[in-house]
């Protein structure tokens, strides 16, 4: 009798350590899998996991105005629908991460993107914007006095609420709609604006009218929003002429070193096929003044060693030969100057009306910014 | 000590409590050390193996269950 009420004592006491233990192991799990959670939602799981595909990103974002805001805030963004989506969408990423079959350059824009109003305004407000802002734009000259220029604008940013709204950013403000004919979205063939009746004013690319049709407008049309123009707002692929520009006006190179911007540019324009290469005629740099200024070598040899660094950190932001990827790579629609930008609707797309005038989207410079001395 | 091996007499039950504490101790590492950020591939092991062991436990659980 006594051999069966032990063994069922014994059973007991495993049950209850097996119950007890699985019971904690729950738990444990929960905190753990919020730990993953994080983990995998931290900025050094998606930029140094990924080493190669993601170091131009990675490189480039730690530069940039958005450098405390972490990965998945933009790309991922709130909700839990869009977590186990943007964890499903990475599946195939891992795969060509681990087959080795990603694209060089990888290809933008981002398709699976969240809008830009359930992220970037989040923290910014277009509706909280108001008036001009002055932006100077410091430039230099690659002769040997390294000659400035500011290039002073107003910019007519505007903003507001939607009945109110003005200037650039009346663009997020008023329901504007378009149909992109490339997967770029650089070649825009069609745009309509909403009135508050819910009437729509629509504007035609002249030349690709036999590509637009209503039931494509309907399938594949966008509402614009901000990353529509501010497409490369973190990843900023600079060039070397204005990422040397840029450490000429704040003093991290010293202007007074002659020549100093044309060996700047001239060592990391155009493109080295390797960092290390790069590297090397920065420090070729040195030779030129002991060869043509032994003077200033002798009086500013800390100057330049301090140049010589800057320029390296330089050729870090702008040498990515792996993924391919230069200061030209993708192109950035903000302004005119490396894109066509806003001029992919303004003075190209015209309005439609049976019987009137074609009348184009206007593409007045002072609709956007005017010179500081008007 | 006589109520352990009382417990754990068979190697079911021990290999549980090997998990069990395997779990325990990877939580509380990856709490207190910031390894796994430093070394992200190590992160990657780290983090993950919380719901693999939990699911080797849990197996090893019903087994031992049903043993029981």
């Amino acid at each position: 009798m006594t051999e069966p009420v032990v063994e069922n004592k014994k059973h007991r006491r495993k049950l209850i350590f097996l119950l007890l233990s699985g019971a904690a192991g729950i738990i444990l799990l929960v905190i753990g899998g919020y730990q993953l959670m994080e983990f995998t939602d931290s900025t050094d799981f998606c930029g140094r996991l990924c080493h190669q595909v993601m170091y131009p990103e990675y490189t480039v974002y730690q530069e940039s105005p958005h450098s405390r805001v972490n990965c998945v805030e933009c790309h991922v963004g709130y909700g839990g629908g869009y977590f186990v989506r943007s964890k499903i969408s990475g599946i195939p990423q891992v795969w060509a991460v681990l087959t080795n079959s990603y694209e060089r350059p990888i290809t933008t824009p981002v398709k699976n993107l969240r809008p830009a109003r359930e992220t970037c305004e989040q923290c910014h407000r277009p509706e909280r914007f108001a008036g001009d802002l002055v932006i100077s734009h410091t430039t230099y000259a690659p002769d040997n006095a390294n000659t400035e220029r500011v290039d002073t604008r107003i910019m007519r940013v505007g903003g507001g609420e939607a009945e109110a709204a003005r200037d650039i950013h009346w663009h997020i403000a008023a329901s504007v709609w378009y149909l992109p004919l490339d997967a770029a979205r650089q070649d825009i063939g069609w745009v309509g604006v909403e009135d508050s009746s819910g009437g729509l004013a629509e504007y035609f690319s002249p030349d690709k009218s036999s590509e637009i049709t209503p039931e494509r407008i309907e399938k594949e049309r966008r509402l614009m929003d901000c990353v529509d123009c501010h497409n490369r707002a973190t990843h900023v692929y600079r060039s070397p002429e204005e990422l040397v520009d840029t450490a000429l006006a704040q003093g991290k190179i010293d202007k007074t070193l002659p020549y100093i911007k044309w060996q700047g540019v001239t060592a990391l324009d155009p493109v080295n096929p390797s960092l290390e290469l790069a590297i090397s005629k920065i420090e070729a740099i040195r030779e030129f003044y002991r060869n043509n200024y032994p003077d200033v070598l002798a009086a500013q040899g800390a100057s330049i060693d301090r140049a010589i660094e800057e320029l390296k950190n330089i050729a870090r932001l702008t040498t990515f030969p792996e993924m391919k990827v230069t200061w030209e790579t993708y192109i950035d629609n903000i302004g005119h100057q490396k894109g066509p930008g806003c001029f992919r609707c303004h003075g190209k797309l015209e309005a439609r009306q049976a019987g009137a005038e074609k009348e184009a989207i206007d593409a007045d410079c002072s609709l956007c910014h005017y010179l500081a001395l008007q | 000590m006589k109520l352990f091996r009382e417990i754990f007499d068979d190697w079911l039950t021990r290999a549980a409590g090997i998990v069990f504490v395997l779990i325990f101790a990877l939580v509380i590492f990856n709490i207190y050390s910031d390894l796994p950020e430093r070394y992200p591939f190590f992160g990657v092991f780290n983090f993950g193996m919380v719901p693999v062991l939990f699911i080797v436990g849990g197996i090893i659980f019903f087994l031992a269950i049903l043993r029981s």
